[in-house]
């Protein structure tokens, strides 16, 4: 997960480093993200989630295309 | 030492919040020796935790050695995304955990990103939770049910 200055920057990046396009998130976004992925992380009470618990705080945030799906391919699998 | 357990998930979190805490208080992870010493356990025993924590997706051990590179979101490694709080400098993994490491400590931070593209430091600061108007956007290469199969490269 890389920062781009912008949509310019992110496509001399991609024409230069033959890295195919995957999805841009805004800033504000992955601030929102971060918060709710994290949260907890120092308490001992914490305990992973689940994948569709996880797959939620994506959704929630509007992470909602098939790009985002932790699911399909992970079979319920506990995630970060 | 002979009581420390060998399997727990107790031990585990106890390994996994003492990592945490030594990422949050300096920085970086601790020595895995310090640890032994803080959990009561043995050197082994600690890697064995370690292995057990990488396999749950927890932290990431860097490769033929026995110290941690990750615990999500702080990195080990100097790396392109930077979280400055009074004098400490913190390391993320990527754009994200360099948000999350914020998250973390729960405090007024500097996140501070270097552009992918042409190398120019970009600063976004988040006071009582709230991120402050900033420009440029995060790209994400790997789709998410693949995160894991390099972490290191996602």
């Amino acid at each position: 997960m890389q920062y781009f200055r912008s949509e310019i920057h992110l496509s001399r990046w991609l024409e230069r480093s033959g890295i195919a396009y995957g999805q841009v998130v805004g800033v504000p976004t992955v601030w929102e993200l971060a918060r709710a992925w994290y949260a907890g992380r120092l308490s001992p009470s914490w305990s992973r989630r689940t994948a569709p618990e996880s797959q939620n705080i994506l959704a929630k945030v509007g992470l909602t295309h098939e790009f985002w799906n932790l699911i399909a391919l992970d079979h319920g699998q506990r995630t970060g | 030492m002979s009581d420390a357990p060998q399997q727990s998930t107790g031990f585990d979190d106890r390994v996994r919040l003492a990592v945490y805490r030594s990422f949050v208080k300096t920085a970086q992870p601790p020595h895995p020796d310090e640890l032994a010493r803080q959990v009561n356990a043995t050197p082994e025993q600690v890697r064995a935790s370690y292995g057990r924590l990488a396999d749950a997706h927890v932290l990431v051990v860097q490769p033929q050695s026995p110290f941690v590179r990750m615990e999500m979101p702080f990195s080990a490694v100097v790396t392109d995304y930077e979280v400055l709080d009074g004098s400490t400098r913190y390391h993320a993994n990527c754009a994200w955990d360099a948000f999350g490491v914020v998250a973390v400590l729960g405090r007024d931070a500097t996140v501070r990103c270097r552009c992918a593209d042409c190398g120019e430091r970009v600063a976004f600061r988040i006071e009582h939770n709230k991120l402050e108007p900033g420009d440029g956007l995060i790209h994400f290469v790997v789709p998410a049910h693949r995160w894991w199969d390099d972490i290191i490269f996602t």
